[in-house]
């Protein structure tokens, strides 16, 4: 009670300095969110205008008599004629680990009733991304603990990958069984007291997204345990369209924060399709000209300027990464459209999602001849680059000879062994979500499959025999998943000893 | 007596003798060529029968004996990984029991401080708004009061003060 | 009423032929209404319109509203013009406004700068803060 005494003392003591020059306008036009100031002659591009009752404006358009400001608030409570006065600062938000297991709207206020966030640090939602003699290039792994991604298409810190593909084909849960697979790294790290391990820490931005999806994310990653290390920035579908134009923006300079200080952190945009066209709303409100589909003009730097935020950055100047996750939602499979294809020019590779292979029951429905990641095996540890550099191909081959399979023909030995090798393949590929799979598994179990040892057993029980197998290792042979996650790499004797382990496996399974 | 007359007595006749002689050679070599030979033959071949029976037998010992030495080994070895795959679930059930363990604890601790950080936050809460509403009554004091109270010098002395800033 | 572009156009370049060395000249202000009134074309309102607030902008620009709770003693007055023509330009005109709810101290606007030393902007201020 002292100290509050106190403070407000202070408080009073303050106010008898009187405020300096102010510049003001007053509102001519309030509509959908975009108000039309007259005055504020002082306005600059982007900065925040105080529209009284603790709403926030945007400047977004300087004209000769007035000037278009987006409201990032409730505007129902603002009328014609209200005064708006100048902040001099930028749009910022509040950036720091004491964002990380909160639930933040676009101007960083908490929305999971958890009390206010204490932050002193703020960054600018709109900068300029790091300049070429900033970076560095993208050598260590992201393990997103899919089988599918780590071994054939691998995502390094600092990289960008698009996850793309229809609606309900599974984007979402790529990215959060990634964040979870993060979560769980880091809290084993953290219980060993390794101190070479950093720690990678999850942002997943929501725009435009339903409530109840944004709550059964939450939902999930509350019971994985992931929270500790997640920030969430949601700006629902109820939303205005400036919240939800601006929100990737906020999750980014939250990113950046991690990134300039020698932290890595990895961002999920979800979705930019959901962006694009809230974008377009507030252009076209603005009454900017349109384009292409009625998209602006500049929607292409829209989302370019979002993404080349993220980078992996020198010693000198940060010494973190920002990986981002984009998603892209796209119609009946067109990655033709003006949207998509403005996004794949812009990131280091995609993952392709196929509406047909997630009805076959392939999950994650990841179509391995379309993704690629332009980072490739740079980001890839040693031993799983051993062991799974001819999967690629070989699912090439694959599918090139499935075709032939389906007629029934007769094949020759050699045919007949690579369509049965291919098919075990994709059924290993197949996984649950929600469980990510530590990659020193990852790598024993693609091992077990390049030496013959699934080639005995029948396709539809490849699945119970990868299980058990996985099982038995994390059992019974943790020393062995230990020593492969220590050394990095597969040497002859721990060749020699998987060799052991999956021969006494396999003698005791039926 | 002369010998013809006792082989004449015993009525023994030389030329009956010699053809007996020879038909009892006769006889003999034939027995012995289609009888006594093939029942030696016989005899032989069943005392090697026999022999061989012998010999097999002792084998079949020898062997059972080896059999039931292995099969002791080999129930000993079993044994012994019996013994080891216990003890590896032993250990991995001890591991799981010990996870299970560290996780239930953190869970109570988690409890402990979520209700901690909840009851800070009400304060808190309480606080700042006890704050605004001090805030509010001085400045509501302050603007019912002030008007009274300035005189036209203070009047003055707040004018000049702007009439500096605009010529700043 | 919805401007459309022409009228925006035509009623800008009237505004610029109204302004004599950066000022604005009242009579050729007048001059222009009359005729754009006397043309009656189908447009007439909307250029006038559009002029008009050009004009109102321009005006509120050049004028400094300055507002007390008691009258400013006349140095005081004095001081705060010139102040004000240093900074604005000699085309300022400044209006005296009694406005009782500033408690005391004056509030000074000249079209969008706003210097405030009343006690009520520090009150409102401090309120704020809270």
């Amino acid at each position: 009670m002292g100290n509050l005494l106190m403070e407000i003392e202070a408080q009073i003591a303050g106010a008898r300095t009187a405020a300096a020059r102010q510049n003001v306008g007053s509102i001519r036009e309030l509509g959908d969110g975009v108000a039309k100031i007259e005055g504020l002659a002082d306005a600059m591009l982007n900065e925040m205008i105080d529209m009284g009752d603790g709403v926030t404006g945007l400047v977004l358009n300087l004209e000769e008599t007035e000037v278009g400001v987006i409201i990032l608030g409730d505007y129902t409570q603002l009328k014609e004629g209200d005064e708006a006065r100048t902040t001099g600062k930028l749009l910022q938000v509040p950036v720091g680990k004491s964002l990380l297991g909160r639930v933040v709207n676009v101007l960083g206020q908490p929305l999971d009733g958890k009390g206010p966030i204490k932050s002193d640090i703020t960054y600018p939602v709109e900068k300029i991304a790091p300049g070429i003699m900033r970076r560095r290039s993208v050598d260590q792994p992201v393990q997103t603990g899919i089988m599918a991604i780590d071994a054939m298409i691998p995502i390094g810190r600092g990289q960008r990958e698009l996850i793309i593909g229809d609606r309900a084909t599974g984007k979402t849960t790529i990215c959060i069984d990634t964040i979870i697979s993060q979560a769980e790294l880091n809290q084993a790290a953290e219980v060993a007291g390794d101190s070479s391990y950093r720690p990678l820490y999850c942002i997943y931005v929501a725009i435009g997204q339903k409530q109840s999806s944004v709550a059964r994310v939450i939902a999930v990653l509350e019971e994985a345990g992931a929270m500790p290390y997640t920030i969430i920035v949601s700006s629902a579908a109820s939303d205005s369209a400036a919240n939800q134009y601006l929100v990737p923006f906020a999750g980014a300079a939250m990113g950046e924060w991690f990134m300039d200080n020698g932290m890595d952190a990895l961002i999920v945009y979800d979705d930019l399709s959901k962006h694009a066209v809230a974008y377009r709303q507030v252009s076209l409100v603005l009454k900017r000209p349109s384009g292409r589909e009625a998209y602006p003009g500049d929607v292409f730097y829209l989302h370019s300027r979002l993404l080349e935020r993220a980078a992996r950055v020198g010693e000198k100047y940060g010494n973190g990464s920002l990986t981002a996750l984009p998603i892209i939602e796209t119609q009946a499979g067109d990655v033709s459209a003006y949207v998509p294809t403005n996004v794949i020019s812009i990131t280091d590779g995609q993952i392709y999602l196929e509406t047909d292979l997630f009805y076959q029951g392939v999950r994650p429905a990841i179509s391995v001849g379309l993704s690629v990641s332009r980072v490739g095996s740079a980001a890839q540890l040693k031993a799983m680059k051993q062991v799974a550099g001819q999967l690629k191909g070989e699912l090439a081959q694959f599918r090139e000879l499935a075709a032939f399979a389906q007629f029934g023909s007769d094949l020759d030995a050699k045919t007949q062994a690579q369509i049965d090798r291919g098919k075990r393949i994709m059924e290993i590929f197949k996984q649950t979500q929600c469980h990510p799979i530590p990659v020193e598994v990852q790598v024993a179990v693609i091992w077990a499959v390049q030496n013959g040892y699934v080639d005995r057993v029948p396709v539809p029980r490849v699945r119970a025999f990868q299980s058990t197998f996985m099982d038995f290792l994390a059992t019974r042979h943790v020393e062995l998943l230990a020593t492969i996650k220590r050394e990095h790499t597969l040497s002859d004797a721990l060749k020699a000893e998987l060799k052991t382990v999956a021969d006494a496996f396999t003698q005791t399974w039926t | 007596m002369r010998p013809e007359g006792i082989l004449a007595t015993f009525g023994v006749d030389w030329s009956h003798l010699l053809a007996q002689v020879i038909s009892f050679g006769i006889v003999c070599v034939i027995l012995y060529w289609f009888a006594y030979r093939p029942v030696l033959v016989m005899l032989e071949a069943r005392r090697q029968q026999i022999a061989l029976g012998l010999a097999n037998a002792e084998q079949i010992t020898a062997e059972l004996a080896r059999t039931e030495a292995q099969r002791q080994e080999v129930m000993v070895q079993a044994n012994a990984q019996a013994n080891t795959l216990i003890d590896q679930a032993r250990a991995a059930a001890a591991r799981v029991r010990e996870q299970q363990t560290q996780k239930a604890i953190a869970a109570a601790e988690q409890i402990t401080i979520s209700a901690r950080e909840a009851a800070a936050r009400d304060h808190d809460r309480m606080l700042a708004e006890l704050k605004r509403e001090v805030g509010r009554l001085v400045v509501e004091a302050t603007a019912a009061v002030t008007g009274k109270i300035l005189t036209s010098e203070d009047q003055r002395r707040l004018a000049e003060e702007t009439a500096r800033r605009v010529a700043a | 009423m919805k401007i459309n572009k022409r009228a925006k156009r035509e009623a800008e370049q009237l505004f610029r032929l109204c302004l004599v060395n950066r000022g604005l000249d009242e009579n050729r202000v007048r001059h222009v209404v009359q005729r754009v009134v006397a043309a009656d074309r189908r447009d007439s309102p909307a250029i006038l319109s559009h002029f008009w607030r050009l004009v109102k902008l321009d005006v509120a620009r050049h004028t400094a509203t300055i507002e007390s709770v008691t009258v400013v003693p006349a140095d005081v007055q004095a001081a705060i013009e010139a102040g004000l023509m240093r900074r604005y330009g000699p085309r300022v005109t400044t209006i005296f406004a009694y406005r009782p709810a500033l408690i005391a101290g004056v509030r000074i606007q000249v079209g969008s700068d706003v210097y405030d030393g009343s006690v009520q902007a520090r009150l409102t201020a401090l309120q704020k803060s809270f």
